[in-house]
This record gives structure tokens, sequence and C-alpha cells, in this order.
């Protein structure tokens, strides 16, 4: 159940990568944007609006087509803004898509699941004790790996990852939202 | 002597280390936004003497995976960013472990997979994002990478010091081998 985020993120990917329309990338971005704050994972939307402003920028150094306007000595054209605002929105509404669709709590099968699994429960148990350990850094931290050694991972509350959570069902329905958002422009062309 | 179990249970330990130390790090106020530590190669540069190749490139696998996990940009080009520098630094920092002999330090060895990382970034920004005009975030984006490789490296070279942590493992693995 939890893979199915996952998978959704990876079906939506496709299609949001592939577009070609500046307006329509920009409102799904919009969408996945607002998704983003619905969902319970950490929103801060700023780093997203300088990483969309830094690429739509430096891509305003290579004149393209039409020149809009000028600032400065710098010549801003038409194409050169366009194919900015495209790649910015792609980088910024990847990052969100991501944000939406990937959780952390998610037990893969086979051996390379047990591995991140376990790697998982290690991580929940260092960030639950760091907080214990005292004195100098590096001394914190040698500390908390001894300890850490003694720690059953199995036994850790990540070990109930794979039963049905709270929000499994909350999850599913915004694996199908996410896909309608990405692919659906192919399928009702706006 | 220590079990295949036992060796993937170390590189989880690593792994998770690695994500922890990405938590600190995030913590820590940045001036600009690529100002970077990489604290999280911290674990890497302390897997080299410990694993051997199939070990050591699944922690370096698993630092990508579980970073692009946490911050949740597992599907976008941060992700690619992260896991073209983080592969490219793994495979020099190895190569220099493996066959550079005592010609490098840890600290040596730290600055070149920054390097490398940084180089295969700017090449990957380069031709995803940001065109041509990548070159003139390069200068400062190198600097960064160049300082904060030899910081990474006199850390690490200070925790495998003091570390009994590090010696218990290093034992372990003598004991293995």
């Amino acid at each position: 159940m939890t893979l199915i985020p996952l998978l959704s993120g990876f079906v939506a990917m496709i299609a949001f990568a592939l577009q070609t329309s500046l307006y329509v990338r920009a409102g799904q971005t919009a969408l996945l944007v607002i998704m983003a704050a619905l969902s319970s994972r950490r929103f801060r939307p700023v780093p997203a609006i300088i990483a969309l402003i830094g690429v739509t920028l430096t891509n305003l150094f290579v004149p393209n087509g039409r020149v809009l306007f000028s600032f400065l000595s710098l010549r801003v054209t038409e194409g050169a803004l366009e194919l900015g605002l495209m790649k910015g929105l792609l980088l910024v509404g990847l990052v969100f898509l991501s944000r939406v669709s990937v959780r952390p709590t998610g037990r893969l099968p086979g051996a390379l699941g047990w591995v991140i699994f376990r790697m998982f429960s290690y991580f929940e148990y260092l960030s639950e004790s760091w907080k214990s350990t005292k004195g100098p850094f590096l001394q914190r931290l040698d500390s908390l790996l001894i300890d850490a050694r003694s720690v059953n991972p199995d036994n850790q509350s990540l070990s109930s990852s794979s039963s049905e959570k709270p929000g499994a069902k909350r999850s599913i329905v915004f694996a199908v939202v996410v896909i309608v958002i990405c692919w659906g422009p192919y399928l009702w062309p706006i | 002597m220590k079990s295949p179990t036992d060796r993937l249970n170390s590189v989880a330990f690593l792994g998770a280390c690695c994500m922890f130390l990405s938590l600190i790090e995030h913590l820590i106020p940045k001036p600009v936004p690529f100002l970077r530590i990489g604290l999280a190669n911290v674990p890497i540069l302390i897997g080299l003497s410990l694993f051997s190749a199939k070990y050591f490139f699944l922690l370096v696998f698993l630092k990508v995976v579980a970073h692009g996990m946490i911050s949740g940009t597992l599907f976008s080009y941060v992700f690619v960013f992260s896991a073209g520098g983080s592969l490219t630094s793994g495979l020099l920092m190895y190569l220099c472990n493996r066959f550079g002999g005592r010609r490098f330090s840890i600290i040596g060895i730290s600055v070149v997979g920054s390097l490398g990382s940084t180089i295969v970034q700017l090449f990957l920004a380069t031709a995803l994002v940001f065109g041509p005009g990548a070159r003139l975030i390069a200068p400062p984006l190198l600097l960064v990478g160049f300082v904060t490789g030899i910081i990474l490296g006199a850390f690490t070279l200070r925790f495998t010091r003091s570390s009994q942590w590090y010696a218990q493992e290093l034992a372990g693995k003598r004991g293995g081998s």
C-alpha cells in the first residue's frame, strides 16, 4: 500500500517532464504546490521561489528571440524568459511532486528493502537519542554510535510501517490527484 | 568474524549516520543556498576504510536514496545532481584510497571527492537547467568544494583518531578479513 504514492509519483513525473506548454506547466506546478501544502509533510515554499527566480535569471544571460525590455545592461528576450521559466517550473514542480509522493516509511521488498528499512530505523534512533547526549560534538557522536549498536531495529517503531496506517486512504487519494494533474492536460487538452 | 548480514547492518547504520548528519547540517544557517558543508559525506569517508567495494558503493547508493526520500527530492533534478555528484565522488575516493596508497591522506581523498562531485554537478547543471550560464557559478562552487573537502577530511581524520566506535569497527573488519 505504501508503494502506491511512490509509483504514482513516478508515473506523474513522466507526464510532467514531457509537458511543452509553459502555461500548463505553470498551472500544474501551482496545483502541486497546493498538494504539498495540504499533505502533512513540511512545506517550505521560499527555497523553491528562490530556485525558480535563480534558474530563470541565469537563462536570461543567453539571448533568444525578441527583446522584451532591457534592465541595466541585460536584454531580456522572450525565448530566454520562456526557456528559463520552463526549466525553473520543471525544477520546482518536480521537487513538490516528490514531496507529495515520497514517504520515508514505505517498506520496499527484498534485501535492499531490508537494508533501507534498517537504515530508517537507526536514523530514528539517532534522531531521538541525540538530545540526551552531552559533551563535545565528536564525543556525543561517538557515544551515540556505540549505544546504537545495542539497538535491535526490528523493535523500533518503524517496524510497524508494514501495517496499514490511518493515512493510507488519504495517500491513495493524493496519488490519484497527482496523476490527474500531470496526465490530465494530455487527456483533456486545454 | 563478521557475516554478510553484519556487514549489511553496518552499511545500514552508516547510511543512517548520513541521514542524521544531513539533518544536523540542515539546522545550521547558510548565508547562501549553495554553500553546503556536506557533513553526510563523513560516513562515506569512514566507510572507505571499513568496507569492500560492494558494501562501500551500497553505502553511497543508500546515502543518495535516503537523502532523496528524506528531503522529498527523489523525482527531481536535485536528486539527479545529488546522485551524479555522490556516485562520482564515491568512485574517485574509492580509487584514490585503493590505488593511491600513502600518496593520499584522508584530507586529500576528501578534496578529490568534493571537487569531483562539484564538477559533475556543474556539467549536469549546464546540460539540464542553467545552460552555458552555469559557468558564472563555477568559480565560487569549486572554491566552496575545495574548502569543504579540506574541512570534512580534517573532521573525519579527527573523528577516526578519537572514536572508540571506529576503533571497534576497524578491529571487527580486521578480525573478519
